[in-house]
């Protein structure tokens, strides 16, 4: 929790930042730019795909920013301890601003960074991740709202069809090997950068 | 001592073992959040495609579940900040605090 307040800080910042000078940058250089950030960082995931942020030593301190949980693929106990943490404020913030220029998810780009480079396991990262993207949402969502961008009955089916998701993605997230999880993740990047390279829905 | 080699192992899951006392209320909150605005979007949608997009009923209906969503981090943020002036703990509620502001910045950039 400590760890999602901070990053809530550095993602809300970045989030109310994107929000007002989107207007300034050209759909086609967000659109690149974040295609080439996403495919960098589906290469990183990939490359660490059997590596994993768990420590089974228990005598380990997890730190003000990690912690412990019960992990049944380690088969018991395991720490996490977060590393790198000016890392994960940076890219929280940049995930904040670019994410809601181009209207995705910063949680595309925090939990792989959180996961591959500032050593949270593949669900903490994503549970954290989850938490932190409401307050970039939130931040950005009354500015477009007050521009008039906002289409409810759309942002309607689409919030419904996340909530729905998002039991479904919990509930095999439980039953799936870390090693599935990166793999999925490392595929969605790379959908993610393909549709933005191909300018999906302009 | 990282693990590199998960290889193999069956299953998979997670759960905290040393939770903050802190989580299960905020929990509590995104649940009934959700909850809230998932039954009030669900009516609005389909109030508008009963009576048709133009429906203010509809609109006031879409835009309070949206509202309840957009308020859920917010009202996390003060909790956490209450917790953490509760606990003493100063440093965190002042990020807690710092993390309202720029929500209220938002709100106040949206709206002036």
């Amino acid at each position: 929790m400590r760890l999602a307040l901070l990053l809530q800080l550095a993602m809300g910042s970045g989030g109310l930042l994107g929000g007002l000078i989107s207007q300034f940058f050209s759909t086609a250089s967000l659109r690149a730019l974040f295609s080439a950030t996403t495919t960098l960082i589906a290469i990183v995931v990939l490359a660490r795909l059997d590596r994993r942020n768990v420590i089974r030593d228990l005598s380990v301190d997890p730190g003000g920013l990690g912690g412990r949980f019960f992990d049944d693929e380690s088969g018991g106990e395991v720490v996490y301890r977060i590393r790198r943490l000016p890392l994960a404020l940076g890219a929280s913030f940049i995930a904040g601003s670019v994410s809601n220029m181009v209207g995705i998810g910063g949680g595309v780009l925090l939990v792989p960074i959180l996961n591959s480079w500032c050593g949270a396991p593949i669900r903490a990262a994503a549970a954290t991740s989850a938490v932190v993207i409401g307050v970039s949402a939130a931040a950005a969502a009354p500015i477009y709202a007050g521009r008039g961008d906002l289409i409810p009955h759309a942002a309607a089916a689409a919030v419904l069809g996340v909530i729905a998701g998002a039991q479904a993605g919990f509930w095999a997230s439980r039953r799936s090997q870390a090693r599935s999880l990166k793999l999925l993740m490392a595929a969605v990047l790379f959908m993610v950068s393909a549709s933005m390279m191909l300018g999906g829905g302009e | 001592m990282t693990r590199d080699d998960d290889r193999g192992t069956t299953g998979g899951g997670a759960a905290l073992v040393d939770a903050d006392p802190l989580d299960d209320p905020l929990a509590w909150l995104r649940r009934s959040c959700a909850a809230a605005s998932a039954a009030l979007l669900a009516g609005g949608l389909t109030v508008h495609l009963l009576r048709g997009p133009d429906d203010a009923g509809a609109r006031r209906l879409l835009e309070a579940g949206i509202a309840t969503l957009l308020a859920t981090p917010a009202l996390s943020v003060a909790l956490s900040f209450i917790e953490h002036v509760r606990r003493k703990d100063v440093r965190f509620a002042a990020v807690a605090l710092a993390v309202l502001a720029i929500l209220g910045a938002s709100m106040f950039l949206a709206f002036r």
